[in-house]
């Protein structure tokens, strides 16, 4: 009995040990998916509000970057402003127009503004996080873009922050397309240079080029047609006759601040009918 | 241990976290490795403090920490396991009576002390780096990011290590 006790004693810092990595093991294998860790990630508001300090500070340091950026982007929505008006002049009359013009309004995308208060990308499961949450209406799986192209998909959301799961994620899927042609395939990212993303399942067959524009695909709810992704790098043919095509992404992911989440109004009704079709098959 | 001990390690490892997750966690900015300076905390602890007090900190560390990057579990676990075979290198590498001493420069000699801290750190980074991946896909680049950030962290235990030896020669 007694030399029980002390084998017990010996052993118990060693069961102590085994119960907390047995802890720690849980808390990782829970929340390390794509939709889970609510509260214990940097969405929640301890640690969002400490971000956003960190970022009252830090925001100065590169306002004179951020004025340039501003600047250039006032130029060229001037230059497409007067490109706007004249197209306007031009289909005034034109009712095709008046009908693509009403269908996207129908679509009722939205956007709405936000900061990014923390982001990493040197890791192979990166995230950022955005000053917006559910208060200001942000829901998890609305898309996130800024002015240089698609960022990546908000995965949860607290009352003031939402945790976005950038394409620099290797759990990142986009549907995209080359623009102006039909096929899509999808965008992920192998984990190792922020600068690149690729693009999978475009068979061979398609004719592409080098400095060929990625967009988004329009398939899904996330985000509408047509928004700009990256443009083609190398690429090479794959296995299974399927192209391998390397993106150079349009943002830098070292360096954003402002982006914009969309806000796609009819995502439920899209949502239900498509579920309500596949019942009746 | 009196109570203006513990306050004295509680100020320590109120520092050592926000350093870590307000300053290095945003060294990524730089394109490099991150650093993660907060475990020279469990490593500077007093190697004869109680083993399951001492678990239990490591573990709270590395939960606060995770909390504030989004790692949730990983650094949690990687800590514990640090902390469980911490004593182990204090006697393998430390001076012989190491067990009771408060690891530093001064008390382990310098080379003995860095041999001790990167045998620590190696272990922690590694693991950490490993689970953050989630698998054995891309081993190289792990491993590239696993050095990098074993180096950074060196650098700066060495730095911090260097001045607390300067400074208390100096009153002395």
């Amino acid at each position: 009995m007694e030399t029980l006790l002390r084998f017990f004693a010996i052993f118990k810092n060693f069961f102590v040990f085994l119960l907390l990595e047995i802890l720690g093991l849980m808390l990782y294998f829970s929340y390390n998916s794509y939709q889970h860790g609510k509260y214990l990630n940097a969405s929640n508001v301890v640690a969002g509000k400490l971000y956003g300090i960190r970022n009252e500070i830090t925001g100065y340091m590169d306002l004179n970057n951020q004025n340039w950026d501003l600047a250039r982007e006032n130029a060229s929505l001037k230059s497409q402003l007067y490109a706007a008006n004249k197209a306007l002049e031009y289909f005034r009359e034109d009712s095709t127009y008046a009908i693509r013009r009403k269908i996207a309004e129908k679509n009722n995308y939205s956007f709405m503004s936000a900061r990014v208060v923390n982001a990493t990308f040197t890791k192979a499961h990166n995230y950022l996080t955005l000053d917006k949450g559910s208060n200001e209406g942000v829901r998890p799986l609305m898309g996130v873009v800024s002015q240089a192209g698609v960022v990546g998909i908000v995965s949860s959301v607290s009352e003031h922050f939402s945790l976005v799961i950038p394409v620099l994620n290797v759990s990142s899927q986009i549907s995209v397309k080359v623009k102006n042609k039909s096929q899509t395939g999808t965008l992920v990212w192998k984990g190792d240079d922020y600068r690149y993303a690729t693009l999978q399942e475009i068979p061979s067959y398609i004719p592409i080029a080098k400095g060929d524009s990625i967009v988004t695909s329009g398939y899904s709810s996330i985000f509408p047609e047509g928004i700009f992704v990256g443009k083609i790098g190398k690429y090479g043919r794959g296995k299974d006759q399927v192209l391998s095509i390397d993106v150079n992404l349009g943002p830098d992911f070292s360096k954003l601040v402002y982006v914009d989440i969309i806000d796609f109004k009819n995502a439920e009704e899209m949502k239900k009918l498509e579920k309500e079709g596949s019942l009746n098959e | 241990m009196n109570s203006s001990f513990n306050y004295k390690y509680l100020v320590h490892w109120l520092i050592y976290i926000a350093v870590q997750v307000l300053v290095l966690n945003g060294v990524d900015y730089l394109q490099m490795a991150t650093p993660f300076l907060f475990i020279l905390f469990l490593i500077n602890l007093p190697a004869d403090m109680a083993r399951i007090p001492f678990l239990l900190t490591a573990f709270v560390t590395g939960l606060v920490v995770d909390v504030f990057s989004s790692t949730a579990g990983i650094h949690c676990t990687a800590c514990v396991f640090i902390a469980y075979l911490k004593p182990l290198f204090c006697k393998a590498l430390g001076p012989s009576d190491a067990l009771t001493l408060t690891p530093s420069f001064r008390s382990f000699g310098q080379s003995r002390y860095l041999q001790y801290a990167l045998s620590m750190v190696a272990i922690h980074h590694a693991l950490f780096f490993f689970m953050e991946n989630g698998s054995t896909n891309m081993l190289l680049s792990v491993l590239f990011r696993v050095v990098q950030s074993i180096i950074f962290t060196m650098l700066l235990v060495f730095s911090v290590e260097y001045f607390k030896y300067r400074h208390s020669s100096n009153e002395n």
